[in-house]
């Protein structure tokens, strides 16, 4: 019964639903389409991927269409040989009329392509871009001026465009808003040794920092103003000049001030740029600003709402394998100096992974790839965001492939080295081609996603027909047949390209309403207009009309919706200038004409304020404490930790400390910081309180705190437990500490208290055996140096005001606890204790008369990354349900109870240290998740058995270990990674309910139960994230904290940031409830990080 | 690919054969140009390199102890290693000695495959030498007896401790070594200094000079000795630069293209040296005898070098000359050949190489003038040299060419390894 709720949920959060994936294409032949075009490449030994390294990085597509007779036409670039223009004939059939219209892109290298109609006169024109070649004249970009009669004379220096840089794509664009469209030009350095190095400079300041590469001509990107028709360079005075690898970019207003910014996704080492316009016609970069961390090697990009709440994300490409195997042959090591030498000199957060960053609404993303499941496509070139099933929701289509494995690790640690060798032996010359043709080389399959509503998408790739696998580059979507879907375009490499019809409108699927814009003079083709579609369900859909986007590429001249069933569809066009047009009732599959004459100025209407529940008052308390951490790496120990230890605080207890009826506070120290006790006033302002004896406690690093009255005196004594993995050698530097209170809020270590030592986080006071004391406690939380082993937690008994260990052998070495809550979970007034933990299930200690049971209750399919547990009776049915905080879901490895993680433990080679190894499923079997060197740098000896990374890739736990050590190991495991609520039915049977899809893109470290908006059903205050991950996987920084308000039956609605004001980001540890000038208000501990207080504004 | 060396291997093992001779002292160089090739192919760092090459020719020098009472057991120079519980007996010693050889170099080595395939072709060597098949094995079983014992003495020398010991954080001291470009590869095996010595006390019985002082100032002897780097690289003529192509000897160099990168296998700094060894023994005609004792100093000689000199690399931490010129004098700047991840004071090729000559010109009648190849498995041509210290000075110098150290490293670090050098030859060729 509990299995099947469990499964029932799993599928509503995370559905992988087929059956209503109706989505199909099917692939139209070149013998049918008529387009049999090939983009070859041929390397030669002066002109190949190691003199230039982006050789293989393929060409674009553009869509327009170009005689004006209804049908799109395409362009295709070849990057070495004639580009292509196809008239669309009308049932996908096509004609190469490259020859006559005068458009093969003449010499040179091309790359990128996009149409705009240049000098508006109602005709598409087409500009080219080129790369590669020495010879700045085999660089000049082309423009083909559209003579209207199917033929296009080159214009591009009559024009100023004519630019030799090496140019990646050009993005044409209103960008002053003065009416006309300028241009950004995407461009790339040719030095390839300065893509990984760090410049290092010494500031003003004597500080080492990473100094730019000088801007160089036909390097840096280029911004042309439009002045009367012609193209003027203000690159340097509009502050865009750059020297990055730059693959591809948005342009489109993400700070929804009007004004066109800047996204560039840039390859190898510099993070993307976001230049926010800044109406001057000048641009800053503040990608930092909006964006916790960046994909590595950014190719592709798209920027789409993806769950229809008005704000666009953004999607931006990379190469991670999806399988495991691939991966461990392809990926190397994660390198922890080599990543934060990179953050330390200002290049930021970067992962190789795609990235889909969800609009928050303030100005914030959080990347939520691994929830949404589309982190990992191979390498990766162009993503399409669009709905191609008309269904309201944009699905994606990703292409990929790259003509080799240049990555692959055994080339480059052995193979590459051997051939080279044996090349210089025969004493050739052509040692390039020759090393290069050793490297191994597959095509993949592209990727479709449907995205499922929720945040996520499901891989649908073999069941709407696009198994062939290829090498694929620029691609785009346009309605080629003109019958209300989809269709897809893609270039590839060495081959023809793929014409995927969309059989959508065959099967009736889906309702859709095209929008074609007619815009003013000078940008006819109402390039930058804003639409708003809402249909009668309720769905309300925003699109940016910008053709020029994914790589290389640029799409169709129309703005499609999909509207599912609905039959019709409400309309607010804005355009540019801000003047806006409102269409009520456009009905279902027709097309509608958006003329910019037909649109008004207009006021803005729609920007009601709304007062949010919380407001931030930290500067009005005069908290300016900031949580230092010490700089102790964990990995450098342990390099197969998940994540680190040492890096778990502060901790914050609250409490009226010197009765004066007004709440106080300490946060604990890391270590050699010691603990701080801040005191409230009466203007609700606090002051530090010096406390000797916790200065001299500072080598501690305090991660538990709690205030409770130890001896019955009437004030509140303070007991602290240490933490950490900072001494792995040296348990006495884990004590909890019991620190009495004088009545004045003056504290004195007691002596008396056990001496108890464990690195340790959980503390739960009660009077568990209700003798009239509060009994105490202590959850161990890690082995100092030995991850695996279990840790010792303590249950101390209060015998009036001193404290003795209750001998429970199985509660001793539970686990890593992490949470611990003193609830009586059955009903029979004896508060029972209830853990959680890292690789533990829910765990409870039925309190019998006072006495804890000597055998834990647990449920069985909760094993989790547990972090913290809360009490609240959600349901209002009397009994105490549970709300815990877990990985969440947005996280690289799943694990249910079919395919838990497990975590293998022993010294495997007896040296003395712990091995702990993690492995995950993958089509059924568990592997290592460790990358072969880390893995061999735990366990040396291994290195014999895995000369190679391919004999690695398909090992697994049985494979290289014999069956005696395996014997000797503990086995830990995780099957739920959900934040969940635990009903109770009143007796103890938990049954498990995940929190909605917004509250598991981060790991929930604090809750907060409160009937915030008092209408009486408790409501959530969840919070956390964790930056303590190792640099492969990266840092877990999607949650800005959320309000969920409960609405009954243990459902809770998630509310926007915008709404509720609770934006809480950051490395949040802790959060606790106080009360400030009489007001309800939160406090959050951040790791590394000031703290944070907000108030409850009602 | 891998059958390149074995060819290799091969066409020396026949030239030998043709020659006529039975000289049985070409196994020896036989075994280590195999172990050369296979340090190669493992990527071994030079540190735990002269590790792999010193113990196998120690078990090849104790079997050779019983066989031969002339020739003095180590046991007494190295205070731990125990006399090999072997009763002489009718067997074959060569052939005991390549074997024991061999069995040590297979557990010290990845690619043990290497070691088998050669183990093969050598007991067909011994075949062809009319040894008959029962002396054969009993000579074989004898040195891989043998080899076990000084395996199981070899295991407690901290090795395998020390691997999984925190590896290296970067200190945050104004001057401290920094990771460079293209990997950033992380600080190399900075426990080094806790491996067990072998003729030393400790790793800190001899240590160079105090590194000049960290200095940011114009005037400071730090600048200038960075600004000598700078302007050298500036006018590095071809002689310069093939003297600092020829000892470049960094079995991590990798060679970076963007996404395309990959990693040039080259001999260790030690392994040169005992490229250089094995000719002077072919050379000279040593015999059996002589062969393995000047192989097993100079292998003990190159594993002292290395735990004086990283002791000391570690212990003062200091910057390489490209961090220090990037950020204070041309922050585009490169050095001639790629610098190896760690710190930068002493050099490691001017302490191995200063105390390889220095017991090599012990062990060798002097004059003795040479020409290396070494080099010529990728292209570079042979160099000849006046002395073994002329082509030690030569490898410490092509350190400053190359752009990877600063003078004083030079300097002091061959004053360290003369001085390792005399305290081997004090402890073993010389002792009383």
């Amino acid at each position: 019964m509990k299995k099947i709720i469990y499964l029932l949920i799993l599928l509503d959060v995370i559905c992988i639903n087929v059956t209503k994936a109706q989505l199909s294409f099917t692939q139209i032949k070149s013998e049918y389409s008529g387009i049999d075009f090939k983009n070859i490449i041929n390397e030669s030994d002066s002109l190949n991927e190691f003199t230039f390294y982006y050789m293989l990085n393929g060409g674009g597509v553009a869509i327009g269409d170009i005689n004006n007779d209804g049908l799109s036409d395409i362009y295709f670039i070849s990057n070495m040989q004639s580009n292509k223009l196809y008239l669309n004939l009308g049932n996908l059939k096509f004609k190469d009329i490259t020859d006559s219209a005068k458009v093969n892109g003449g010499d040179g290298f091309k790359t990128g392509v996009t149409m705009v109609d240049i000098n508006a006169d109602g005709f598409l024109d087409i500009y080219v871009c080129k790369s590669a070649y020495a010879g700045s004249k085999f660089r000049k970009n082309v423009l083909y001026i559209n003579n209207g009669n199917n033929t296009f004379t080159e214009k591009a220096s009559e024009f100023g465009l004519d630019d030799a840089s090496y140019s990646t794509q050009s993005f044409f664009y209103d960008m002053d808003l003065d009416g006309d469209l300028d241009m950004f030009l995407l461009n790339h350095p040719i030095d390839m040794k300065s893509a990984n190095n760090i410049p290092l400079s010494y500031d003003k300041d004597g500080n080492l920092f990473a100094k730019q590469d000088t801007l160089r001509t036909f390097v840096s990107n280029r911004y042309y103003e439009n002045i009367n028709g012609h193209f003027t360079d203000k690159t340097f005075s509009a502050g865009l000049g750059t020297y990055a690898f730059g693959l591809s970019s948005i342009i489109d207003d993400f700070n929804g001030d009007g004004f066109p910014d800047i996204y560039i996704c840039n390859d190898v080492k510099e993070p993307d740029y976001l230049f926010i316009n800044n109406k001057n016609k000048t641009f800053t970069n503040k990608a930092s600003d909006y964006f916790k961390h960046f994909s590595y090697s950014s190719m592709g990009s798209d920027y789409a709402d993806i769950n229809n709440d008005g704000a666009l994300d953004l999607v931006a490409l990379d190469m991670l394998p999806e399988s495991l195997g691939r991966l461990k042959e392809l990926i190397g090591p994660p390198k922890y100096d080599n990543f934060y030498t990179k953050v330390k000199y200002g290049l930021g957060y970067q992962y190789v992974k795609n990235v889909l960053q969800l609009n928050n609404g303030n100005n914030t993303y959080s990347d939520i790839s691994y929830l949404s499941g589309i982190a990992s496509t191979e390498w990766s070139w162009t993503p399409l965001l669009a709905d191609f099933d008309n269904d309201g929701l944009k699905d994606l289509y990703i292409t990929n492939g790259y003509l080799r494995d240049i990555t692959n690790m055994d080339f480059m640690m052995y193979e590459g080295d051997s051939i080279r060798k044996e090349v210089m032996k025969a004493r050739k010359t052509d040692e390039a081609l020759k090393i290069l043709s050793v490297i191994p080389s597959y095509k993949m399959q592209n990727y479709f996603y449907k995205n499922n509503g929720n945040l996520t998408f499901s891989n649908i790739t073999k069941d709407c027909g696009m198994t062939v696998p290829s090498w694929s580059n620029g691609a785009v979507y346009a309605d080629l047949d003109n019958d209300g879907d989809l269709d897809i375009i893609v270039n590839n490499l060495m081959e023809e390209p793929f014409l995927y019809r969309n059989n959508t409108s065959e099967n009736k699927s889906g309702n859709f309403i095209r929008f074609k814009l007619i815009g003013p003079k000078e940008n006819p083709f109402g390039i930058g207009v804003s639409i708003r579609l809402d249909t009668p369900d309720g769905k309300k859909q925003v699109q940016h009309f910008m053709p020029d986007k994914g790589y290389l590429s640029c799409n169709e001249w129309f703005v499609h919706f999909g509207i599912g069933g609905n039959q019709s569809a409400n309309a607010v066009i804005t355009w540019p200038n801000g003047y806006t047009e409102n269409v009520m009732g456009i009905g279902a599959n027709n097309y509608y004409p958006a003329d910019i004459k037909n649109a008004t100025s207009t006021l803005n209407n729609d920007t009601l304020k709304t007062t949010p529940l919380f407001i931030d008052i930290t500067k009005q308390t005069n908290v300016s404490y900031i949580s230092k951490e010490n700089t102790y790496i964990d990995f450098k120990q342990e390099p197969l930790l998940p994540h680190e230890f040492s890096k778990m605080g502060p901790t914050i207890a609250v409490a009226d400390i010197n009765n004066d009826g007004l709440d106080d506070f300490y946060v604990g120290g890391s270590k050699d910081h010691e603990g701080t006790i801040f005191i409230q006033d009466l203007l609700g302002q606090f002051k530090i309180k010096n406390e000797q004896e916790l200065i001299a406690d500072k080598e501690f690093e305090d991660l538990g705190s709690e205030f409770f009255d130890a001896d019955n005196d009437g004030d509140k004594d303070l007991i602290v437990v240490s933490g950490g993995n900072e001494y792995p050698d040296d348990s006495i530097k884990y004590p909890v500490r019991l620190y009495m209170n004088d009545g004045n809020g003056n504290f004195k270590k007691n002596s008396s208290f056990p001496n108890i030592y464990t690195s340790a986080k959980a503390i739960a006071i009660d009077d568990y055996d209700k003798d009239g004391d509060q009994d105490v406690f202590i959850g161990g939380r890690v082995v100092p140096g030995r991850y695996g082993l279990m840790p010792n937690s303590y249950l101390m008994k209060n015998n009036k005001g001193y404290f003795s260990e209750v001998a429970n052998i199985s509660l001793k070495n539970i686990g890593m606890v992490t949470g611990a809550i003193w609830c009586d979970v059955d009903g029979d007034s004896w508060k029972d204790l209830v853990l959680v933990g890292e690789w533990m299930p829910l765990t409870i200690f039925k309190n019998k008369n006072g006495v804890l049971d000597s055998l834990p209750t647990i449920t069985s399919n909760s094993y989790g990354w547990w972090n913290t547990i809360q009490q609240a009776d959600l349901d209002g049915d009397g009994d105490m349900d549970l709300i815990a905080g877990n990985i969440s879901f947005n996280t690289k490895y799943k694990a249910n109870e079919q395919f838990p993680l497990t975590m293998i433990v022993s010294d495997f080679d007896n040296n003395g240290s712990t091995d702990c190894i993690i492995s995950a499923y993958q089509d059924g079997i568990s592997y290592p998740i460790a990358m072969r060197d880390v893995l061999l740098d735990q366990i040396p000896t291994l290195k014999k058995k895995f000369l190679r990374y391919k004999d690695y890739s398909s090992a697994t736990i049985n494979t290289i270990f014999s069956s005696e050590q395996l014997k000797k190991a503990t086995t830990l495991k995780m099957n739920d990674i959900a934040n969940t609520v635990f009903t109770n039915d009143g007796y103890g049977n938990f049954t498990q309910q995940y929190l909605p899809v917004k509250s598991q893109i981060f790991p929930i470290n604090a809750v907060i139960t409160e009937d915030v908006n008092k209408d009486g059903i408790v409501d959530l205050l969840v919070a956390g994230n964790d930056y303590s991950t190792e640099v492969e996987t990266g840092r877990k920084d999607g949650g800005i904290g959320l309000y969920l308000s409960g609405i009954g039956k243990n459902k809770f609605k998630a509310t926007p940031v915008t709404e509720s004001g609770f934006y809480v980001p950051g490395d949040v540890k802790c959060m606790k409830k106080i009360v400030i000038k009489n007001k309800s208000c939160v406090i959050v501990g951040k790791n590394s990080d000031a703290i944070q207080i907000l108030q409850l504004n009602n | 690919m891998k059958s390149i060396y074995t060819m290799f291997c091969l066409v020396i093992a026949s030239i030998f054969n043709v020659s006529g001779s039975t000289t049985p002292e070409n196994y020896l160089i036989r075994c280590n140009e195999k172990l050369i090739d296979v340090v190669m192919e493992d990527l071994f760092t030079p540190p735990v390199a002269s590790r792999v090459h010193v113990y196998p020719n120690i078990a090849a020098y104790e079997v050779l102890c019983i066989g031969n009472p002339s020739l003095i057991s180590l046991t007494g120079a190295i205070k731990h290693l125990p006399k090999l519980n072997l009763e002489k007996t009718e067997i074959n010693y060569s052939i005991a000695a390549e074997f024991a050889f061999t069995t040590v170099a297979k557990k010290v080595v990845f690619s043990e495959y290497m070691i088998t395939d050669f183990e093969k072709e050598e007991a067909d060597n011994w075949k062809n030498k009319n040894i008959d098949s029962s002396m054969l094995i009993k000579s074989i079983e004898f040195g891989k007896a043998a080899g076990k014992q000084i395996i199981e003495w070899m295991i407690k020398d901290n090795y395998i401790q020390i691997k999984t010991m925190e590896r290296y954080v970067l200190s945050d001291a104004i001057g401290a070594w920094k990771p460079t470009a293209p990997e950033y590869t992380n600080g190399i095996e900075p426990h080094w200094n806790l491996m067990r010595s072998l003729v030393t006390d400790s790793s800190a019985q001899i240590k160079p000079i105090p590194n000049v002082p960290f200095s940011e100032n114009k005037n400071s002897l730090y600048y200038k000795n960075a600004m000598d780097v700078y302007k050298r690289s500036k006018t590095l003529d071809t002689t310069k630069k093939m003297i600092a192509q020829f000892w470049d000897c960094n079995p991590n160099i990798s060679y970076s293209e963007g996404h395309l990168t990959y990693f040039v296998h080259k001999i260790s700094p030690g392994g040169h040296w005992l490229k250089i060894t094995g000719q002077a023994c072919k050379n000279l005609g040593f015999d059996e005898l002589k062969t393995v004792q000047t192989y097993s100093l100079v292998a003990i000689g190159l594993y002292e070098s290395l735990i004086s000199c990283w002791s000391e690399k570690y212990r003062s931490q200091a910057m390489r000359p490209e961090t220090y010129i990037n950020s204070l004098i041309d922050s585009k700047w490169l050095p001639y050949i790629q610098t190896p991840p760690f710190p930068e004071y002493t050099s490691g090729h001017s302490v191995l190489s200063s105390t390889s000559a220095t017991i090599l010109t012990e062990l060798i009648p002097q004059p003795y003038t040479f020409t290396d190849s070494s080099e010529m498995y990728i292209n570079i041509p042979p160099r000849t040299f006046e002395s073994l210290k002329s082509a030690a000075q030569e490898a410490s110098i092509s350190r400053f060419y190359g752009g990877i150290h600063y003078m004083p490293s030079l300097n002091n670090g061959a004053v360290q390894g003369q001085l390792i050098g005399k305290l081997v030859l004090q402890k073993t060729y010389n002792r009383k």
